[in-house]
């Protein structure tokens, strides 16, 4: 196999198709029907793809040339432990910062996850850093709350 | 009708009207900006302030909001990848292409100029051809309705990135998460594992915000770029050319008459009138390669048709009192709310107010052009902002407009999770558009079915589809754009093997 992610995320997607069309089994007859075509169909063409991948891999085994080609391109494309890192680093500050929007408030989260991020981003903080986390704030709220009166999410600190 | 027009032309520059069309269009542009919240919510959110008004100007203010609304949406599209609309998902893949080569200016300067044209259309149509019109809309019934959603299906294989399979999986993708929900029909509970938040469905723009914005966020982290300008070109201070204005002037017409018939047709909205512009375009440009890589003829195809959705959307509402989408419904409740009933009288007790509300939509389409040529150089040095800045503002940005839709924090967690599903499949060439056009078509073609079967009875459900008229038209339509993919690839390969 030469793209084993491919592989992987291919079966991931048909296994998300048949676990959607077992659960709309349990729906009633008539509300069960579109899901599940939809589903016959997502499955179907995961296969065909799956299929075409397998015999383009099989005719790559036997050239050479063009097989080290789509290595060197595979492997430019590899996502490093680096990579890794700073996309998990990305996630996990948002994540947290989703999670204390509404149990610290808006304010005191918001200023938080800005000096947190800018922070670890730029490997240093600056004066910049707590401007833009200071000002930035400000405005989404007079934008939002002020002009748009829409409601902001608040925590125990406002 | 041209005396009326002449008279009421006279209205508008009144002060009262101005300042209110100049405010409308600058709240519009404001709110279609920010993400997830959008012309409906903009409109519901100033009714209130209208109340005090004079029916006319209280009017003129809404319909500004409406026709910035929908322009605004591309500004975020083309900077930040972070669509303000639905309208505008296909915007935010050429525009921040077009930014990431330093081309931002241009970018913008595009999507000005086509929303203008795609308006300004629009308004001719309803101006001159309302009372004409306004019976194609009622032409409309569940199965050409559903002959709809199938023809926008079709669409995928156009918006693919690379492949048409992977295409097609991430539309099927889109329609199940489509049927997330109520079951329109038989009121079932599909998808919901008993939470609450998800009876009313997946929400469109928190998934969309996740798909588009917050991978490209996850790509740029990943990254480490300095900033979303790749290239430094000088593109983004440059002014103005007149002959920008006639770039692309058969885009411009074909994506204008197409929205303006999208806008008519009852519920079928500006997404889908984007998408469909997108499609055509597509199909008759003579370089299908540079789109998905920034090219401006595609930005121009998308804003032409959703702008060209708002006037087409008002002559169903304005002649019949039957709102062509969501945002011409709150707009209905507005002019209802002003003492003012949407039907024949419209045009004959209340003439001088329609004529005046109609022909400032003219003024308000001309506003956000001058404000988006004069700002688009402003606008367009975020793009140089360093990454370390926008990143943390724009997933913060995000936050605010997921959550702001539903005031509900669930919406939030799927921006988030689709954050990281788009991020997946944008790395395994499975692009994000076809997701989208899934779950905007899903509930459409779910409910229209059911019906159709209803009305069907006893009858066989193709022979009751296909022996009306629209249905047999879109259904060319369809299979044009289903094979046409196929043709060409067929005869590049051709063409490569002759070479």
């Amino acid at each position: 196999m030469i793209r084993k992610a491919e592989y992987v995320v291919n079966l991931g997607i048909f296994i998300l198709f048949l676990v959607a069309l077992l659960l709309a089994q349990q729906f009633p007859k008539a509300a069960a029907v579109y899901p599940s075509l939809i589903c016959w169909v997502g499955m179907a063409l995961t296969v065909v793809l799956t299929v075409r991948m397998a015999i383009n891999d099989a005719l790559l085994q036997k050239d050479s040339e063009k097989l080290a080609q789509v290595k060197e391109e595979l492997k430019s494309n590899r996502m490093t432990s680096d990579h890794f890192k700073s996309i998990a680093l990305f996630l996990g500050v948002l994540l947290v910062y989703i999670f204390s929007i509404t149990k610290l408030g808006y304010f005191i989260s918001t200023i938080t996850y800005l000096i947190v991020a800018m922070s670890l981003f730029k490997k240093k903080f600056t004066w910049v850093i707590l401007l833009v986390s200071a000002v930035y704030p400000l405005v989404m709220y007079l934008v939002f709350d002020k002009f748009l009166h829409l409601v902001i999410p608040h925590g125990i600190f406002y | 009708m041209g005396e009326l027009i002449l008279q009421n032309l006279v209205n508008i520059f009144k002060l009262p009207n101005l300042v209110s069309v100049i405010f409308g269009t600058v709240a519009g542009i404001v709110i279609g900006a920010l993400p997830g919240f959008s012309s409906v919510m903009g409109i519901a959110v100033l009714i209130p302030l209208t109340f005090g008004m004079e029916p006319t100007v209280g009017l003129i203010m809404l319909g500004g909001v409406y026709c910035g609304a929908i322009y605004g949406g591309s500004i975020t599209a083309v900077l930040l990848k972070t669509p303000g609309t639905d309208a505008n998902a296909l915007t935010a893949i050429d525009g921040f292409e077009m930014t990431r080569q330093g081309r931002a200016g241009e970018a913008l300067r595009e999507s000005a100029i086509a929303s203008w044209w795609g308006g300004m259309f629009s308004a001719v149509c309803l101006l001159f051809f309302a009372p004409v019109l306004s019976r194609f809309g009622l032409w409309f019934g569940p199965p050409e309705n559903l002959m709809l959603a199938v023809f926008g299906m079709s669409i995928i294989g156009m918006v693919s990135a690379e492949s048409l399979l992977k295409g097609l999986i991430s539309g099927a993708f889109g329609l199940l998460l489509g049927t997330v929900g109520v079951d329109p029909i038989v009121g079932a509970f599909r998808y919901t594992f008993n939470n609450v938040g998800l009876y009313n469905g997946i929400a469109l723009v928190p998934a969309l915000i996740g798909l588009f914005s917050i991978s490209q966020l996850m790509h740029m982290s990943a990254q480490k770029e300095k900033s979303i300008v790749l290239v430094d070109t000088k593109s983004i201070k440059r002014k103005v050319h007149w002959k920008e204005f006639f770039g692309f002037p058969m885009v411009y017409l074909r994506s204008s008459i197409i929205g303006t018939i999208v806008g008519i047709i009852p519920g079928a909205g500006t997404s889908i009138g984007a998408f469909i512009g997108y499609n055509e375009g597509k199909r008759f440009t003579k370089h299908p390669e540079l789109w998905g890589k920034g090219s401006r003829e595609a930005v121009a195809s998308v804003e032409a048709a959703n702008n060209a959705v708002t006037g087409g959307s008002l002559i169903p509402t304005l002649t019949l009192g039957i709102p062509g989408n969501a945002a011409t419904a709150v707009l209905m409740g507005g002019l209802m709310m002003l003492g003012l009933t949407p039907g024949y009288s419209l045009f004959t007790e209340k003439a001088d107010i329609t004529y005046t509300f109609i022909l400032s939509l003219f003024l308000a389409n001309t506003i956000f052009l001058i404000i988006g040529l004069l700002m688009a150089p402003r606008f367009a040095t975020i793009s140089k902002t360093p990454t370390y800045i926008l990143i943390p503002i724009i997933a913060c940005f995000c936050t605010m407009g997921a959550y702001a839709i539903n005031v509900n924090i669930i919406d939030v967690y799927i921006m988030f999770i689709f954050g990281i599903i788009g991020y997946i499949m944008n790395r395994f060439g499975y692009s994000a558009p076809p997701i989208i056009l899934g779950m905007i078509l899903g509930p459409i073609a779910d409910k229209a079915l059911s019906q159709t079967i209803t009305i069907a009875k006893k009858e066989n459900i193709l022979v009751f589809i296909f022996k009306r008229p629209i249905c047999i038209v879109l259904l060319i339509f369809t299979l044009m754009t289903l094979f046409y993919p196929l043709m060409r690839d067929l005869k590049q390969k051709r063409k490569s093997v002759n070479t």
